[in-house]
């Protein structure tokens, strides 16, 4: 089946083509769904254990040694399951049932490379198979694929948002040096250009719905969360602006140093969650009854603290689902435990969910989308993994 | 639109026209005088030899590579041989004379892809790569360059060759991993045959059979010496083997070569080479008798690549045709540093490619980097180029750099709309914000 599959990917990133020229904002009238859909991929591996600490299994204390938290620290979401400090002003979200953590997941495919995994995790295979198309762009592809449905924030082009459908792309410019003449000089000339004047009129557009923001871009600093998620606020409720986002952000492979209360990881903890609920703030409350985010890492940490007062690169890993739409208010996890003998490969936390098993969830219910698509085109060869159902209003 | 085949020569095939240039040459003879081995070699860049980048490997391997200092060292070693690589590679592709070489090395480099995402070693090795198995068979035979590229270790590297392992050979035997058919199945379908090219599944794996033992020296044996290439018998896995109808009887390191060979002259491989080569040349949608004519060429001098090479020239498609190509990001960058006649390119330039999307050696999948319109002309792009413009004509007349001028603009690009682009730049108030115009305008994002 593999080589089958494959071959569709190629095949059909090729046939874009020329038809696969970037115009949002033009004209959105014919925009397939109201629903927003915002992927959230934290590259590096983000330790699940860290964010969403399982304070109450008996081992947690033992096996996690000094990176582990006091109960007392976390905001306590059940008897199992508390949120890092990092994350305590999501905790608002979770009892108004707009967050849902998922614990024990991973990819389909067993490596502790980081490309090999977001690989995975971007093209919705179950092999590191070199394929260069995305699952979300195979969704858009069948919500009707039009100009301006998908939109990539941030520098970079994430590969799941990478193929045949078209797709936009926004990233903040150096602040305060625009040169209003130069721009509206290289507009009339791109205006004549019949196959770039769509996209550059889009670039404008784009900056414009933006707004201008005094923040410099930088691509470790935690400053970018609420840049980045607040300009994906403003693209998403405009009118005629579009309805999938994705963004990416870098820095959580924390070998070294990790920290507790008000550490590294927990301060990069904070800046995304300070990002999500700008995110939520620039929707407004039509469009954020309308969405959800999925926030997802390539896998887990290692359960136990390395030599370094870090973790190394583990299986089992936590994902958010947060919005307007989502069914939270509650934790969902087939619990692995993490005594010794139950952790995968002595080291891990154990998989029991399939990364596809959430996705899957969530589109099939969020875009309506079915079964045969989803098993067939957006993660091909995935018939044995189930859905996950309740997830979205 | 008024065509002019000498500056579609320089555009189109070379990495960007410089000022006089289009008036200067005679569009087919400039080409064809570029076909020539020596033209595709890099110059007058001091840089180690394969051999002893991989030798320095195994010494840090023998060191004990295990502790985070080390780790750090390698990788911050790597960063910098891979920094003086792209320079070196970057500033030939700027200042060359023969620019129509360079881009054949630039197109065969990124259809043998390796690269840097996600392998850390391919940045000690993929300048090397380029250098010792691409450059030295741009105008030889292409079964050459498939077997450097199978032999080199940045290859052997990035598509796990080095690692894969008869499953019934005496190194699997003795507890090493299995067979990996990750290069096997490149190989065929990325670099020879093609996705439609008429293989399956088995003789993927039969193929993968017959390359089991190619690897690096001293890779899985740390008591070889350390080499490019070693072929290790224990990890072979002998008996016969049948790939795409050709029966191999056990022969060790040879069968890999004859069916290499075999893959080469096969009129899949033909046929996919062929349209590549057109639709990076000539149109993303090439037409079927441009594809027909050097797919003949390839198939009737059983790939010579010079012959190939030539054949593209006198493709009339290419000089008069309707069709235009997008200027990848490094397309874009060298032609802009060409036509400043800037010298070299700053270890920035270098990095300014990875906000592109388009740093050298990087593509994200072994497919390589796309050079289709789709691909490179969203929105953020456009912007990211204009930027640029704006900067390096900043930069220019703080150097006090001589920049075109609006009357030479039909020169240096094509344009439908050549006059409305040449009084936009005459109101411009200096050099620099002409200059700045003319970067970052529609007409100067093709080619």
């Amino acid at each position: 089946m593999r080589p089958l599959n494959r071959r569709l990917f190629l095949s059909s990133t090729c046939a874009g083509g020329l038809a696969t020229t970037f115009a949002p904002g033009i004209s959105f009238a014919q925009a397939p769904t109201d629903k927003r859909f915002v992927f959230v991929l934290l590259r590096g591996a983000m330790d699940g254990l860290h964010a969403l600490v399982p304070y109450g299994d008996p081992a947690y204390a033992g096996v996690r040694g000094p990176l582990a938290y006091d109960a007392g620290a976390l905001s306590r979401l059940d008897q199992t399951f508390g949120l890092a400090p990092g994350l305590a002003a999501l905790k608002p979200a979770f009892d108004a049932g707009e967050l849902l953590p998922l614990h024990g997941l991973a990819i389909p495919y067993r490596t502790r490379s980081h490309f090999d995994a977001q690989s995975i995790l971007e093209t919705g295979l179950d092999k590191p198979i070199g394929a260069d198309s995305g699952w979300l762009n195979r969704t858009m592809e069948v919500l009707g694929g039009t100009q301006g449905l998908g939109i990539a924030v941030g520098n970079g082009l994430p590969l799941s948002l990478r193929g045949a459908a078209p797709v936009a792309t926004w990233a903040p410019q150096r602040a305060g040096d625009r040169d209003e003449a130069f721009y509206a000089d290289l507009a009339q000339l791109y205006s004549r250009d019949s196959h770039l004047a769509d996209s550059f009129t889009a670039a404008l557009n784009l900056q414009a719905q933006a707004g201008v923001s005094g923040m410099a871009m930088s691509r470790q600093g935690l400053g970018q969360f609420q840049q980045l998620f607040q300009a994906t606020g403003r693209f998403l409720k405009t009118e005629e602006g579009p309805r999938i986002a994705a963004l990416e952000f870098s820095g959580w492979d924390t070998h070294a140093g990790q920290g507790l209360d008000g550490g590294n990881l927990d301060r990069r903890l904070a800046a995304l969650a300070e990002g999500l609920l700008a995110l939520k703030t620039e929707l407004g409350a039509v469009a954020w009854q309308k969405t959800v985010v999925v926030v997802a890492t390539e896998f887990g940490r290692t359960v136990h603290a390395n030599g370094n007062g870090g973790t190394d690169h583990g299986t089992g890993g936590a994902s958010f689902l947060f919005g307007g739409a989502v069914r939270g208010g509650r934790v969902m996890a087939d619990w692995p435990g993490l005594a010794q003998n139950q952790l995968y490969e002595g080291r891990d936390l154990r998989p029991t969910l399939d990364t596809r098993q959430m996705l899957k969830g969530v589109l099939a219910q969020h875009f309506d989308l079915s079964e045969r698509v989803l098993n067939t085109h957006v993660f091909p060869d995935s018939q044995g993994v189930r859905a996950l159902p309740g997830l979205v209003i | 639109m008024e065509i002019n085949p000498n500056l579609r020569a320089l555009n189109r095939f070379g990495l960007g026209a410089r000022r006089g240039e289009a008036r200067a040459i005679s569009h087919r003879s400039w080409l064809l005088s570029q076909v020539s081995p020596e033209a595709a070699l890099l110059r007058g860049a001091d840089l180690m030899s394969t051999q002893a980048l991989v030798e320095q490997l195994a010494a840090y391997r023998r060191q004990g590579s295990r502790g985070a200092d080390a780790r750090q060292e390698i990788r911050q070693a790597g960063r910098d041989i891979y920094q003086r690589e792209a320079q070196a590679a970057l500033n030939q592709a700027v200042t060359t004379q023969t620019p129509f070489a360079e881009r054949l090395v630039r197109f065969w480099s990124n259809h043998f892809a390796v690269s840097t995402q996600g392998e850390q070693l391919i940045g000690w090795l993929a300048g090397a790569y380029e250098r010792d198995a691409i450059r030295p068979h741009v105008f030889g035979k292409f079964e050459d360059m498939v077997l450097a590229s199978a032999r080199h270790p940045a290859m052997l590297i990035y598509l796990d060759q080095a690692r894969s392992v008869g499953p019934d050979s005496r190194g699997a035997r003795a507890g090493r991993r299995g067979l990996n058919e990750n290069y096997a199945r490149e190989l065929m379908e990325l670099h020879t045959l093609g996705v439609n090219g008429g293989y399956s599944q088995q003789d993927v794996e039969q193929l993968a059979l017959v390359l089991t033992g190619w690897t690096i020296g001293g890779f899985n044996n740390p008591r070889r010496d350390p080499s490019p290439f070693a072929f290790e018998p224990s990890i072979h896995q002998s008996g016969r083997k049948r790939v795409l109808g050709l029966d191999l009887a056990e022969e060790g390191e040879s069968e890999g070569r004859r069916v290499i060979a075999w893959l080469s002259r096969q009129p899949a491989t033909a046929q996919f080479i062929a349209t590549k080569l057109v639709q990076h040349f000539v149109s993303d949608d090439p037409h079927p008798n441009d594809v027909a004519l050097i797919r003949e060429v390839f198939l009737e001098t059983q790939g010579d690549l010079a012959e190939v090479s030539r054949a593209l020239v006198d493709l009339d498609d290419a000089f008069y045709g309707p069709a235009r190509k997008i200027r990848t990001p490094q397309d874009f960058i060298i032609a802009a540093a060409r036509l400043l006649e800037l010298p070299r390119v700053s270890s920035q330039g270098v990095r300014l490619l990875q906000p592109l999307r388009h740093p050298l050696w990087g593509p994200l999948s072994p497919a390589g980097f796309s050079d289709k319109l789709g691909d490179w002309a969203d929105p953020d792009s456009l912007l990211k180029r204009a930027e640029f413009g704006r900067t390096l004509s900043q930069r220019v007349r703080a150097n006090g750099r001589r920049v075109p001028l609006s009357s030479e603009v039909a020169d240096i690009v094509e344009s439908p709309n050549i006059d409305a682009l040449q009084a936009l730049l005459a109101q411009q108030e200096s050099d620099a914000d002409q200059l700045a115009l003319l970067l970052a305008s529609p007409d100067f994002q093709w080619r």
